[in-house]
């Protein structure tokens, strides 16, 4: 196949280095000139010589230590989470004195690292069991999941959640426990909604979230019913198909029980201006002065950019500060009323190029944790673009997420650079294990 | 390099593509959502409205502007605004009320027994510490980063650069940015601007985002600036003698008016008890007086040049003729005598100017009808505001003369029986300086917009004559009299004089009315002198006031007042000369 001369590797590097210079040089234009391009440039090369040393280390050393680093890095995030540093009320930051580091952002990759050893290993008849194959995945989630929400960071605690979901689809695990674990985040996603609507004062939300936002008790009560009234029917009825009932009406009753109180965790976490973000993106005219004004902002300039922009250094909405956030979460419509569509259009290209060849590096691995690292990888750096991108174009709640290589924060620069490393060491070292 | 070979060892252990694959299907579907949502936008119909008006958000605010300066005749500063920062508060809001409390507290911003109480209000909006200085906010802003329910509002402070100096004519302003005395008061909608209400853009995080014609970002918008007549060094000596003229002679209180005599523009108005308005609430109400134009008394013998005036311009000849002083004059039909504080003998007329013989004007003043009288009274600008531009001045004290009584005409005719303040007396004696025109005092040259032109040169005025007092060859005649008054040997006015300049004047010592019941209080007393130099070619008009010296010390207008005038002449003479 004359395909495989084509050096995938070499489509990564180029698209990678073509993003990282993109981005600096938008957020030159972002910052105008100040303090952020300068420690962004400095992260980019700490990060950038993190990536070269990544890439030339065979993965699979790292195989041996991921529950190790797994373990360190949990500790870290509990130290952080008691003695963190706060920044806009969330104490996700530890103070180096020169700059600080976000632990929440760097344990991404140990994530990756330690999700794609365990399901790596496992064997195929362990996969639909529910302890192996359930449980301890799920707690490898929920711990740095949990941690990162008492660290009141909602945002990157979120992220975890469909970088674990596409590394268990891809680690071929049971499809009903994926759907397990999906159906529990759309019931605390439905739940987090409908209290948002409910605690607000928007008026009621529509009929299920109305029911679902009854306090939790009652939720308990009414699933309870509902179990104990399916296993009379057993008790009456005797019949096989009754078994298959119960275990049906257990595992609603779990996921709703267990959707609630998730919901109810992260909706407790949420920052007082993150709800009524959520609660704007439904009803954008509730306060146009506030909430939804960000994203507003950002689609006014997005949309005043044209096909090819106003020019570098040029943007209105960015020099007058209508922008919000423009280093970070809105970096791209920094870019994108700058550049224009040509411009715009070519940055999320550039993404596109780099996760399809992160995720071609994937199936080309030599064995599943190779691959498992791959995907992982590729699907932090798709959930930051798709959510950041979505953001800044206005068809997703601003939740504060930075896109890979464009916004300003030197811990996400230097896990999107050591990510980087993991996939090239996956695509450099793929032959020797084969040969 | 070893050879590429994808399945060297045969078959894989696994085999992902399918899933892979799914994951390659999604993340395209992702990016092609994105793509449309972005063509949608920056290529779409959508592409060119989002930058309209009507897609943008517009709030309507308030602009507070930067009020406008006080400046002095050449320019020079005494009253202007600097922006500041004041920090406020949600009570509700805040979540550690003790910990911004002691924070308030070491950093001196509020003591902390006062910022509990004021953080436990029910109210939703506190202030907390008003004014902080920019550089100093900038120092301590890091602190409040913290604090929830903590804001700033941008705010100006008014700063009189030269302290008490002409305070009680230029005013001062309250904290919300009310101008509440003085000129700060009658000039407060030109220095204080417009209130403009504003369509604006609202920006990041809310903040109102206006752009001038100009393309400038926020711009400051400003009151007028007002242009003083007032000299700000005359100003400052003429404060300093006064102050020291009335602590030397223990007096309760005094002021000072001086006058260009040809257009009738102050060149300073000093006011003793004063204060400092950049502290004005430290100070009791009563000083904020302005004593020229807020204080009426009865003249004394410096109304006299009405009298003289008045006498001159109906009988030219009465110069010339001799009246008997004996003391005392007993008022025809009435058991009241008015007295002389000497009896005098036969003397001329000058000489009854220059020595202030009551009994000898009086007798002058015989030949002038009641109502004429009165008349010329009126067009000197007794009894009535001189309109000038500064609150609270009062109209004085003059009756009619149906209301007058037997001994009416002759109090009047010597300063009895009506009351004047001192800006009327330096104007009336404006007639005199400059050929016979009553000038509207004029206080405030123009209010121009700040920057419009950095000259310093004071702003050409053109006068008010409100009317024609006397003619130039009466006003001559007067002003000889006046000099004479100065210069004789036992003139009364004879302290003020100066050996090189000429100078004029009238001396005044007047008795207080007991208060409630008729008569003099024996002891108290106000001494004024009113004048002008050069004699011959009068420039400006000077006109001093002490309320209620101590009479141990000394009383007579020409011990106390005159003095000052001198000084103060001075003064005005080192202005005038480069």
């Amino acid at each position: 196949m004359r395909l495989s001369e084509f050096r995938i590797d070499s489509l990564f590097l180029f698209s990678l280095t073509a993003a990282v210079l993109f981005g600096l040089l938008n957020l030159y234009s972002a910052a105008g000139g100040q303090d952020a391009f300068f420690r962004q440039a400095a992260a980019t090369v700490i990060g950038a010589a993190i990536c070269v040393v990544f890439a030339h280390t065979d993965y699979r050393l790292l195989r041996r230590y991921s529950f190790f680093l797994y373990l360190a890095g949990l500790a870290v995030l509990a130290l952080t989470w008691k003695f963190g540093h706060e920044v806009k009320s969330t104490r996700s930051w530890i103070d180096l004195g020169l700059f600080s580091v976000q632990p929440s952002e760097l344990f991404k990759a140990l994530f990756i690292l330690q999700v794609a050893a365990y399901l790596g290993k496992m064997r195929p008849e362990e996969r639909a069991g529910i302890l192996r194959g359930l449980l301890w995945p799920a707690a490898l989630m929920a711990f740095p999941v949990g941690l990162v929400l008492l660290q009141r960071d909602v945002g990157t605690a979120v992220v975890y959640v469909p970088v674990f979901l596409t590394m268990l689809l891809m680690a071929d695990l049971h499809f009903s426990l994926i759907g397990f674990l999906t159906l529990i985040g759309g019931v605390a996603g439905a739940r987090i909604c409908a209290q948002v609507f409910r605690q607000s004062g928007l008026g009621p939300a529509p009929l299920l979230l109305d029911l679902i936002s009854r306090p939790p008790s009652l939720m308990i009560f009414l699933a309870g019913l509902a179990v104990g009234g399916v296993l009379i029917l057993i008790r009456l009825r005797r019949s096989r198909r009754g078994g298959a009932l119960v275990r049906l009406g257990m595992l609603v009753w779990l996921i709703v029980f267990s959707g609630v109180w998730m919901g109810d965790r992260v909706y407790t976490s949420l920052k007082p201006h993150q709800k009524t973000r959520i609660a704007a993106f439904f009803m954008p005219h509730i306060d146009p002065h506030g909430s939804s004004y960000q994203a507003q902002q950002a689609q006014i300039a997005v949309g005043s950019g044209g096909i090819f922009g106003r020019g570098y250094l040029k943007g209105t909405q960015k020099r007058l500060g209508f922008l919000p956030e423009q280093t970070t979460d809105f970096a791209y419509s920094v870019l994108a009323e700058e550049w224009g569509f040509a411009g715009s259009a070519l940055m999320l290209l550039l993404y596109g190029c780099l996760i399809g060849a992160a995720l071609e590096i994937a199936r080309n691995a030599t064995e599943l944790y190779g691959c498992l690292l791959s995907v992982g990888a590729a699907s932090v750096y798709f959930v930051h673009v798709a959510v950041g991108t979505a953001m800044n174009l206005g068809v997703f709640p601003v939740v504060g997420i930075p896109m890979p290589f464009l916004s300003y924060g030197g811990s996400a620069q230097v896990l999107n650079f050591a990510l980087a490393g993991l996939i090239l060491s996956v695509s450099k070292h793929r032959r020797l294990l084969a040969a | 390099m070893t050879p590429k070979t994808r399945f060297s060892g045969g078959r894989r252990l696994f085999d992902p593509s399918i899933r892979i694959g799914v994951a390659a299907v999604l993340v395209l579907a992702g990016f092609a959502f994105l793509f449309i949502r972005l063509g949608y936008i920056q290529l779409g119909q959508f592409g060119g409205r989002m930058v309209t008006m009507k897609d943008r958000i517009w709030s309507s605010r308030y602009v507070y502007p930067q009020r406008g300066r006080i400046l002095d005749r050449h320019g020079r500063v005494l009253a202007a605004s600097f922006p500041v920062v004041s920090l406020y508060a949600h009570p509700h809001k805040v979540r550690d009320r003790k910990k911004l409390a002691l924070l308030l507290a070491r950093l001196e911003l509020l003591g902390l027994e006062e910022s509990l109480e004021r953080l436990s209000e029910s109210a939703s909006f506190v202030w907390l510490s008003r004014g902080i200085e920019k550089d100093r906010w900038a120092q301590i802003r890091k602190e409040f980063e913290k604090m929830e329910g903590v804001g700033i509002l941008p705010e100006y402070r008014r700063q009189y650069p030269l302290g008490a100096v002409g305070s009680n004519l230029i005013g001062f302003v309250g904290i919300d940015g009310l101008g509440l005395a003085g000129i700060e008061y009658s000039a407060d909608r030109d220095l204080a601007g417009d209130v403009r209400h504003l369509k604006v853009e609202l920006g990041d995080h809310g903040m109102p985002v206006i752009v001038d014609s100009e393309g400038r970002r926020n711009p400051v918008f400003r009151g007028m600036d007002v242009v003083l007549s007032v000299d700000a060094y005359l100003q400052e000596a003429s404060d300093n003698i006064l102050a020291e003229t009335v602590e030397k002679y223990e007096a309760q209180a005094g002021s000072v008016v001086v006058m260009k005599a040809r257009t009738g523009e102050i060149l300073a108005m000093s006011s003793y008890p004063g204060y400092d308005p950049n502290r004005f609430s430290e100070y009791p109400p009563s000083r904020y007086l302005n004593q020229a134009i807020n204080r009426v008394f009865e003249p004394g013998s410096t109304f006299k040049i009405v009298t003289v005036s008045s006498v001159i311009s109906d009988h030219r000849a009465s110069l010339k003729e001799h009246y008997v002083c004996d003391g005392h004059f007993e008022v025809p039909g009435t058991p009241y005598a008015l007295r002389c504080y000497a009896s005098h003998g036969e003397i001329t007329y000058q000489r009854a100017v220059e020595l202030s013989c009551n009994v000898g004007i009086l007798q002058g003043a015989l030949s002038l009808s009641k109502e004429r009288f009165f008349g010329m009274i009126q067009n000197f600008g007794f009894g009535i505001e001189t309109g000038i531009r500064l609150p609270g001045e009062e109209r004085g004290l003059l009756r009619k003369p149906f209301q007058w009584s037997l001994l009416s005409r002759h109090a009047i005719s010597i300063g009895q029986e009506v009351a004047v303040t001192n800006l009327q007396l330096a104007a009336a004696m404006t007639v005199i300086a400059n050929g016979g025109n009553l000038l509207k005092p004029v206080v405030i040259l123009e209010t121009r917009r700040t920057d419009d032109r950095a000259g310093t040169d004071p702003p050409r005025v053109t006068p008010t004559v409100v009317r024609r007092v006397l003619s130039a060859n009466v006003s001559a005649l007067v002003r000889d009299l006046l000099e004479s008054a100065v210069t004789a040997e036992d003139a009364t006015g004879k302290k003020a004089r100066l050996p090189d300049v000429r100078v004029a004047g009238k001396t005044g010592t007047a008795q207080v009315a007991k208060a409630g019941r008729g008569g003099y209080d024996p002891n108290r007393f106000v001494s004024s002198f009113d004048g002008f130099f050069p004699a011959d070619h009068p420039e400006i008009v000077i006109s001093v006031v002490v309320h209620e010296p101590n009479s141990q010390i000394g009383y007579f207008g020409g011990d106390v007042a005159a003095p000052a005038f001198a000084r103060i002449t001075q003064a005005a003479r080192k202005l005038t000369a480069n």
